[in-house]
């Protein structure tokens, strides 16, 4: 029983440790994104004088292949309609976690080939 | 087939053909610099040698599509072009091809894709799953047993914000002794989001939990089997709360970091004592039955998730992720629920796909300690088109197997076996045909021992 007991201290020491974790997380997107938005005098300065390398993004067609197959047979651009896009990938971009460059990238991808 | 396959194909590999055109053309002569001689400069080679591995890579992509494509187990790309930007002004050709849906883009995220104006403010659309169900348990009459029909309603308001909402109806028959028959309606899930910025989502609401993948992604035409695995019964599948989640890019070529952190009001207990017996997973929404409002314990649950998701190549892929959850869950406060779970799914091309899930969880009870139920389970499946076989039907079906166990902490412990099948006629119309072996020890009933399912399964 102690043993147990002690087993379920511990669990739960360690999951409110993973929700720690969890919102140190968020704290540090919150904070990259305010970053992201409003450059710093310094980081531009920096951002001037560096030449920036280019790391080839990938394309809409890349992107259909490698996220939509994870969980599901990927969905003809054509079966839905731009405006269904939209919505469809909205709900995707959230239940898959896909990052928003990746479901901004397959919108446009799924938009060029929509049904009318 | 092959009029459907050769245009898409020849549609495919028309941006190849351009940009290999590209390539074999000098580069233009810059005036400020002399003529160049035989020799290419090391600037030249590196750019050379840089779009030259961009499309061998966009190439090994496509060819794994156009691969399904042609099993049918994936559906033709786009063959209509993106239509041009802006309207050709009078007088200049606009040459369109599909060159645009395929290619690496090359455009900044300065190019917004959203409507402005009253058209982009609001968009309803459903999308779901249906399926029909034979099952043949041993000792049983065969039946027809599921007719469920799962819709998921999207409302898209403004740039920001979507309203989801799934449901789940179906028909059983009333009790032993009663005529006819009952349809019943469950809310699996209604959230309110609101996309704070490209990084983090705020979702509210009756949520599925991120409580490894299979509560996200069990939809009848993503699980390749008639039936959930047995391990998900010691997890709670929703909850009503506030969630956090998200995504973080990792380089641009494809991996990434997500995680989910929520509060709920967590689970509950049947008559409110802990009593190991008493354990509701999936109670608790805040609304009780004489019409007052109040989580039925003293305090909230919470928990996350947090994974990686490692593709190397488009269709080869790893995503590993850790989840837990704790919560008070008897009406007194005074017994815990604890749950951590690890999920794994591995993608080997187009034909092969492993993944499955391990769930421990620690349940502090009044009458038997703390027990711990946990469970674990894998699956497999191999599309045969991997095999070149070239057989029309052959090529379209894919052979599935899945380990699961679990033991309720309770001195009961459940394993089962499934092989089975998936035909894919289209991409969202699948037939499945799965045995399943199960062994029972311990006081709690099981499943049946033998069962033989069918399942046809249609996502819109």
């Amino acid at each position: 029983m102690h043993t147990a007991e002690t087993l379920l201290r511990g669990s739960t020491k360690l999951i409110h440790l993973f929700g720690v974790v969890a919102v140190a997380i968020a704290v540090i997107v919150i904070s990259f994104s305010a970053t992201a938005q409003s450059p710093s005098p310094a980081s531009k300065s920096k951002a001037e004088t560096t030449t920036p390398v280019k790391v080839e993004s990938l394309s809409g067609a890349e992107l259909w292949a490698m996220n939509c197959s994870r969980c599901h047979m990927a969905r003809n651009p054509g079966e839905f309609t731009a405006a269904q896009w939209r919505t469809i990938l909205r709900h995707m971009r959230i239940r898959a976690n896909l990052p928003a460059s990746q479901a901004k990238e397959l919108q446009k991808y799924l938009e060029a080939g929509a049904g009318k | 087939m092959n009029r459907t396959i050769l245009p898409t194909m020849a549609a495919l590999l028309v941006p190849f053909l351009l940009s290999a055109q590209e390539a074999a053309s000098p580069p233009p002569q810059d005036s400020a610099t002399p003529p160049s001689s035989d020799y290419v400069s090391r600037a030249e080679y590196d750019k050379l040698k840089a779009e030259h591995e961009s499309m061998k890579k966009e190439l090994d992509a496509l060819r794994g599509i156009v691969q399904q494509m042609a099993n049918g187990t994936m559906p033709a790309a786009a063959k209509e072009a993106p239509p041009p930007p802006e309207a050709p002004s009078a007088g200049k050709q606009v040459v369109t091809t599909t060159s645009k849906a395929v290619a690496p883009s090359t455009e900044t995220e300065a190019v917004s894709t959203e409507l402005s104006g009253p058209l982009a403010t609001h968009d309803f659309s459903i999308v779901g799953d249906a399926e029909i169900q034979f099952g043949k348990f041993e000792h049983q009459h065969g039946a027809f047993m599921l007719s469920d029909f799962a819709p998921i309603f999207l409302f898209r308001g403004g740039d920001n914000i979507l309203f989801e909402a799934g449901f789940d109806f179906i028909l059983q028959n009333n009790a032993p002794g009663g005529s006819g028959s009952t349809t019943t309606v469950n809310l699996s899930f209604a959230t309110l989001d609101y996309l704070i910025n490209d990084y983090m989502t705020f979702v509210g609401g009756n949520m599925l939990l991120p409580l490894g993948t299979y509560s996200e992604r069990s939809a009848g035409w993503l699980n390749k089997f008639p039936d959930a695995p047995l391990p998900r019964a010691v997890l709670p599948g929703n909850g009503v709360g506030v969630q956090l989640r998200g995504a973080i890019p990792i380089g641009q070529r494809g991996p990434s970091l997500t995680y989910s952190a929520f509060v709920s009001n967590g689970v509950s207990s049947v008559d409110g004592t802990g009593n190991a017996a008493q354990l509701d997973l999936g109670g608790n929404v805040g609304l009780t039955s004489d019409g007052r409002f109040a989580n039925l314990h003293g305090a909230a649950g919470e928990g996350g998730r947090i994974a990686v998701f490692w593709p190397w190549k488009p269709l080869y892929d790893l995503e590993v992720g850790v989840s837990g959850m704790t919560s008070p869950w008897d009406n007194a406060s005074r017994r815990r629920y604890n749950a951590l779970v690890a999920d794994w799914a591995l993608h080997v091309g187009p034909y092969v796909e492993v993944k499955g899930e391990y769930m421990n969880t620690w349940v502090g009870t009044d009458d038997h300690g703390t027990i711990d139920p946990d469970g674990w389970w894998i699956q497999a499946g191999y599309k045969l088109g991997g095999l070149k076989l070239n057989v029309p039907y052959l090529d379209k079906l894919e052979i599935v197997g899945r380990y699961d166990t679990v033991d309720d902490g309770l001195g009961s412990h459940t394993h089962r076996e499934t092989v089975g099948g998936v035909y894919y006629l289209t991409n969202t119309l699948w037939l499945e045909a799965d045995y399943e072996w199960a062994s029972n020890h311990g006081p709690s009933p099981g499943p049946p021992d033998d069962a033989l399912l069918f399942q046809i399964s249609y996502g819109f």
